[in-house]
């Protein structure tokens, strides 16, 4: 197994941005649904892929960062923790998303919606179960040894 | 626009009764693992008294910052003799986690004084959430 691992104390990450993130993906994709526009969905695909590769970028969770925190609506949520199994989550979102967005452009609306509802159960299992499919997911090919997937998940006393 | 508004609502609510229906089959096969085999992990219980089946892993933050606390107060504020709380490290015993059916943690199963399984919580259960569970299976 891979376990690259820096001190526990350098991993952090904020899951009030992660939740913030999720909010605006699920409610995004169901408002796409009502009003049948898929370049929505397309849009949430776009946000989510440049989010993972240049997480800076990430649009929904700048909105938490640069309007939510700093006026006090939501409250930071910092905890010891692996951001790249996430970020893995969010990539596995963002391709389900552009699969979907392919099935429209190939005018199999059924599929395309299909694939963005699936999303918005992963992303709500993760908002409202604290379930992230996408990390068991990372952290189980890190168990397998899988190249790219270094992060053991941090010990802490339970 | 309407159909899709309601064609939305209700697929959210499919989602949500799915979940439920799951958590309960989950609840229902471990009813009845239980009852063919008895479990080691209750073995040594005193009889009588209800138990939370608490199942963490090293590596859940939220297990040790939210669901231990809340334990540890139910456990304060009941006492020994109104509940029992069973600690369960999914890492360790794997196969105890399968019989169960758990694949997150933190993950608690409310067991009635007869050590039937009756509710579980995938997620953290408050105080509140458990102290109600509690009172729903005496």
């Amino acid at each position: 197994m891979n376990n690259v691992n820096n001190p526990a104390n350098d991993r952090k990450v904020d899951h009030s941005a992660l939740r913030t993130n999720q909010a605006f993906i699920i409610g995004l994709l169901i408002l796409a649904f009502i009003l049948n526009i898929w370049p929505l969905v397309a849009y949430v695909a776009a946000v989510m892929l440049i989010g993972t590769a240049v997480p800076s970028a990430a649009q929904f969770k700048l909105v938490y960062f640069r309007i939510l925190k700093p006026r006090g609506l939501v409250k930071p949520d910092v905890k010891t923790d692996n951001p790249e199994p996430h970020m893995f989550a969010q990539l596995v979102g963002g391709l389900f998303l552009t699969a979907s967005t392919l099935a429209f452009v190939l005018r199999v609306p059924v599929v395309g919606w299909g694939l963005a509802w699936f999303v918005v159960a992963l992303a709500a299992l993760n908002l409202f179960a604290g379930i992230c499919v996408g990390c068991i997911m990372y952290y189980q090919l890190n168990r397998l040894g899988v190249s790219g997937f270094s992060r053991a998940p941090i010990q802490s006393k339970s | 626009m309407l159909d899709r508004v309601l064609l939305a609502a209700v697929l959210v609510m499919l989602g949500v009764i799915g979940w439920i229906a799951f958590n309960r089959l989950s609840v229902r096969r471990a009813a009845h693992t239980v009852a063919k085999n008895p479990d080691p992990l209750l073995a040594g219980l005193a009889e009588g008294v209800p138990v939370v089946l608490y199942f963490t892993t090293p590596t859940c933050a939220p297990c040790r910052t939210l669901q231990r606390p809340a334990l540890n107060k139910l456990q304060t504020m009941l006492g020994t003799d109104k509940v029992q709380i069973v600690q369960v490290d999914a890492t360790e015993q794997p196969d105890a986690a399968d019989r169960w059916g758990v694949f997150s943690a933190p993950t608690t199963f409310i067991l009635d004084k007869y050590h039937v399984p009756r509710q579980i919580n995938r997620g953290v259960a408050s105080f509140e959430t458990l102290t109600q569970q509690l009172a729903q299976v005496v």
